[in-house]
């Protein structure tokens, strides 16, 4: 497969990956408590998209970027760090993320940490910054 | 927690360790002391990705089971040692 075709797919897995990561992040975010049984259910489905679709875009977009920074000779580049540092943040979170919304379902008396509320607009930030840093590479 | 959900954070502290003892143990001296740096090539993003999914479960597992952030901190720092996934992997068997 050549460069191209990689990154191509490697952008296709980012875009389904930060997509999944922004419907958890704002459902969790405007989630209420108590939570119906209405509710519940769209956090079930929430929480399978997350699964089968965000969890295996994540792995997919890793291994994509790990192999072509290897394969290109890009691994020493200062933009390509500060992207590792942004993208390892942003991974962590999709972690917390699918464990509350996994704990919101459990549990539908118990309210969501106060910080969820800050995550959509510190994605909208980071998510930014990383297209800065992929299309720029301004160092 | 379910047992599943330790399990899985279990597998993946011993991924996690095991990679990392391969590319500290194995890899990096057949590059320096061998000049073979092809082990190293293809450990350190296998490393990469294992220590990315024992991150990502841990964090999961953390908010899941609402850890103390003094628990996750401890896990993250035994993951960046050698054995210490290992110690990671007794101690999440024992909460099972």
């Amino acid at each position: 497969m050549d460069y191209l075709t990689l990154k191509s797919l490697h952008v296709a897995c980012v875009l389904v990956h930060v997509g999944g990561l922004f419907a958890n992040a704002l459902t969790l975010a405007f989630l209420e408590t108590p939570r119906d049984t209405a509710r519940l259910a769209a956090l079930r489905r929430l929480r399978i998209w997350d699964r089968f679709v965000t969890g295996p875009a994540m792995i997919a977009l890793w291994g994509l970027g790990l192999y072509m920074a290897q394969t290109s000779g890009q691994f020493g580049a200062a933009w390509l760090w500060a992207k590792l540092v942004l993208v390892v943040a942003l991974s962590a979170l999709h972690g917390l993320l699918a464990g509350t919304l996994r704990r919101a379902v459990a549990d539908p008396l118990r309210p969501v940490h106060g910080w969820i509320g800050w995550t959509p607009p510190f994605l909208a930030a980071s998510v930014a910054v990383v297209a800065i840093l992929a299309v720029a590479k301004p160092f | 927690m379910s047992v599943r959900d330790y399990a899985l954070l279990r597998v993946a502290s011993v991924v996690e360790a095991t990679t990392l003892l391969a590319l500290v143990g194995v890899a990096v001296p057949l590059k320096h002391f061998w000049g073979w740096p092809d082990a190293v090539r293809l450990m350190g993003p296998v490393h990469g990705l294992a220590f990315l999914s024992f991150g990502w479960t841990l964090m999961q597992a953390s908010a899941q089971g609402d850890w103390p952030r003094a628990e996750v901190f401890r896990a993250a720092l035994l993951a960046c040692l050698p054995f210490g996934g290992f110690v990671n992997e007794r101690r999440f068997a024992a909460k099972v």
